[in-house]
């Protein structure tokens, strides 16, 4: 690459850096109680939500590992992008609106907050904040390490930083990630996430105007060399099969309600009437930063596979090489800025919840109070949180690397499995139990650790956490309709009929 | 309350096809077999005999979980809210759901048996119906929601309710409407 292109592509992401060090800075004024801290104290707007959500959501793992995995497998985890729509609309219609009133009610700032004031039982906000630390350790490792593994491909090109280390990386990395976290809170977070949002969809589009130049025939040629060598990955369930796309389908779509760092920030908006503006904008800002996770592995597999390019390394090496080699320096420069940006806004929204989970969730179903002095220990738990989750993605990185992809994996699953079912039922549904909640979370932890203890594979491809949220979802309706009903608080109960 | 028992109905008939599926015989790259000289490449395993084990089970689940979203969906909205048009509107959202889905699977089974597919917006054609159509008809829910916004989702009569229902919770609460 040319040496002026690679500074552009530096430029871009300092750019970036600096501007996130801003918003925590501006933020920090803003941010004036653990209420402010957790959830911007339900005052933001729509477009701020709607970004927001969609960005969260979009994390390095669209941007690196969707066309790496493309790359590797064809067309068969399209369907985790495609499905987005149904995970928002999931979202929106079962779950948004009461997650809204009953914040508003009961001041609730996390996930298990809402668990208690549904259930009423500390056993299921304390097994749902665990539920959340536990994946929270994980997914945070995985974005740091992420981050950090760009950062340095990007310096190890420049004659100053050519030998940085991967530790180095990660250092400056969660640094930046830790000051506007740890200053701005979540408002910090989420304005951010508002920039990123935008950043990721102008990437998105340009991405795929870029991808469709690499081919004289467009994409239609990089299709056809793969329906001439590879037929399979160029339909729709690419080379897994279509058990393997189906369950990806079921546990993205409906897991996506389950995520906490999603239906967290739908208690953050300041108008109920606000979520008829979000889920359009939400719905399409996400597919058009996801064009990218299709179009960059269609045309890199097939380059490859027409022996047009040399064989990547590694399959989640598609996107950075087609940045450097298929794309205008300052296209890649934008794209390599969201790249940090679908990581850090993924990674923000996950300290966030994890710091809330430390200082909130878990002392109240211990001891039934938070900590006094919640603003200060919110920011001391950020910061003990992002050291721990760095050292944590290091030591599995050079020590056990299986660790962190397992927690890593882990997340998404278990997160689905765990909570959608206590979610979704229990604002819909007034017989939902808090045995069947209980239930739900410790079979969706037993069959997601139990397959990767026993090293099984459900086979045909079909995902362990696909499995596990069917379960899980039938265990608590069962549970429920054997449970014998109790009448719930006033509050919740009228919220119910609404 | 029919909801949650058409609910537990289609999750106990998913269970029942994934426990067929765990039992289907596994054929010869049932998830795709490693490239011959490209590390970290898969290519695509004997599909037609994969088929051949699976039979339609996973066009059965699609389905399943088309209708399962349409019943979530009306499942969330309030009672009183379960007006005629939601109805309507659910279930011609989810039969063109279910039509993508079927072009979906048989254009693909047709491509497994040897037509070539024709090439359409840069994909083979069942691929591009897979793009967009999936995004498409589970996108045409979320617009059905903003159309019914002030309809069934969050009616002015229901809003205003709510927020009685704050100002009563405050005043309980010594802390003023």
């Amino acid at each position: 690459m040319d040496a002026y292109a690679h500074e552009i592509i530096l430029g871009f992401v300092a750019l970036y850096m600096v501007f996130c060090i801003g918003v925590g800075l501006w933020a920090m004024k803003r941010t004036h109680t653990a209420g402010d801290f957790f959830v911007a104290g339900r005052g933001l707007g729509p477009w701020v939500v709607s970004l927001a959500v969609f960005s969260s959501t979009l994390s390095g793992f669209g941007f690196v590992g969707g066309p790496g995995l493309v790359y590797a497998t064809g067309l068969s985890s399209m369907w985790m992008a495609t499905v987005s729509a149904l995970g928002f609309g999931i979202g929106y219609y079962l779950i948004a609106k009461r997650i809204r009133m009953i914040a508003e009610l009961r001041d609730t700032v996390s996930l298990p907050d809402l668990v208690m004031a549904r259930y009423d039982s500390n056993w299921a906000r304390g097994l749902s904040a665990l539920t959340i630390l536990l994946g929270v350790i994980g997914y945070l490792a995985t974005q740091i390490l992420a981050m950090a593994m760009v950062l340095q491909s990007l310096l190890a090109d420049t004659a100053m930083f050519a030998g940085i280390s991967l530790a180095a990386c990660a250092a400056i990395s969660s640094a930046v990630l830790i000051f506007y976290c740890v200053t701005g809170g979540i408002i910090a977070s989420v304005y951010t996430d508002l920039i990123q949002g935008f950043v990721m969809m102008v990437a998105g589009v340009l991405v795929v105007i870029a991808a469709i130049g690499v081919f004289d025939g467009g994409l239609g040629e990089a299709s056809q060399i793969l329906m001439d060598k590879d037929p399979e990955s160029a339909l729709p369930f690419g080379t897994m099969g279509p058990m393997a796309a189906l369950s990806w389908f079921f546990l993205f779509g409906f897991g996506l309600s389950g995520q906490p760092h999603v239906t967290t920030k739908m208690m953050m908006n300041r108008r109920l009437s606000d979520n008829r503006i979000v889920v359009p904008i939400t719905v399409i800002g996400y597919v058009l930063a996801a064009l990218l996770w299709v179009s960059i592995g269609m045309v890199m597999r097939a380059l490859v596979i027409g022996d047009m390019h040399a064989p990547l390394g590694a399959p989640d090496e598609a996107a950075p090489v087609f940045l450097r080699e298929f794309a205008n320096p300052i296209l890649a420069g934008i794209v390599f800025a969201g790249l940090f940006a679908a990581i850090m806004s993924t990674a923000d929204s996950f300290l966030n919840i994890g710091a809330a989970a430390i200082i909130h969730d878990i002392p109240k179903a211990i001891r039934g109070r938070s900590l006094t002095a919640e603003l200060f220990w919110a920011r001391a738990a950020t910061i003990g949180l992002s050291i721990f989750a760095t050292l944590f993605a290091l030591y599995s990185f050079y020590e056990n690397g299986a660790l962190i992809g397992f927690l890593g994996v882990f997340g998404w699953g278990t997160f689905a499995s765990a909570l959608l079912p206590v979610v979704m039922f229990g604002l819909n549904w007034k017989r939902a139990s808090a045995r069947a909640a209980v239930a739900a979370i410790v079979a969706a932890l037993a069959i997601n650790i139990g397959f990767y203890l026993a090293g099984v594979r459900p086979p045909h491809g079909m995902d362990p956490g696909f499995v596990a949220l069917l379960v899980s979802l039938t265990l608590f309706i069962i549970v429920s309709l054997l449970d014998k009903p109790k009448s719930l608080p006033k509050d919740i109960d009228r919220v119910l009929d609404l | 309350m029919r909801h949650i028992y058409l609910i537990l109905g289609l999750l106990i008939v998913l269970l029942g096809i994934v426990a067929f599926v765990w039992e289907a015989p596994l054929t010869a790259g049932a998830t795709g077999l490693p490239h011959a000289t490209i590390d970290g490449m898969k290519v695509g395993g004997d599909a037609a005999a994969r088929l051949d084990a699976l039979g339609n089970a996973p066009y059965f689940m699609q389905l399943i979980v088309i209708a399962l979203v349409a019943i979530l969906y009306d499942f969330s909205l309030p009672a009183h809210r379960r007006i005629r048009a939601a109805r309507v509107g659910f279930t011609l959202l989810a039969l063109a759901a279910a039509a993508v889905w079927t072009a979906i699977w048989f254009g693909y089974r047709a491509a497994v048996g040897g037509d070539e597919p024709a090439i359409v917006l840069g994909f083979p054609w069942p691929s591009t119906v897979a793009i967009w159509g999936v995004w498409g008809s589970m996108l045409a829910f979320d617009l059905f929601y903003v159309w019914g916004f002030r309809r069934f989702i969050l009616h002015a009569d229901d809003e205003a309710a709510f927020a009685a229902l704050v100002a009563e919770m405050k005043a309980e609460r010594g802390e003023g409407a």
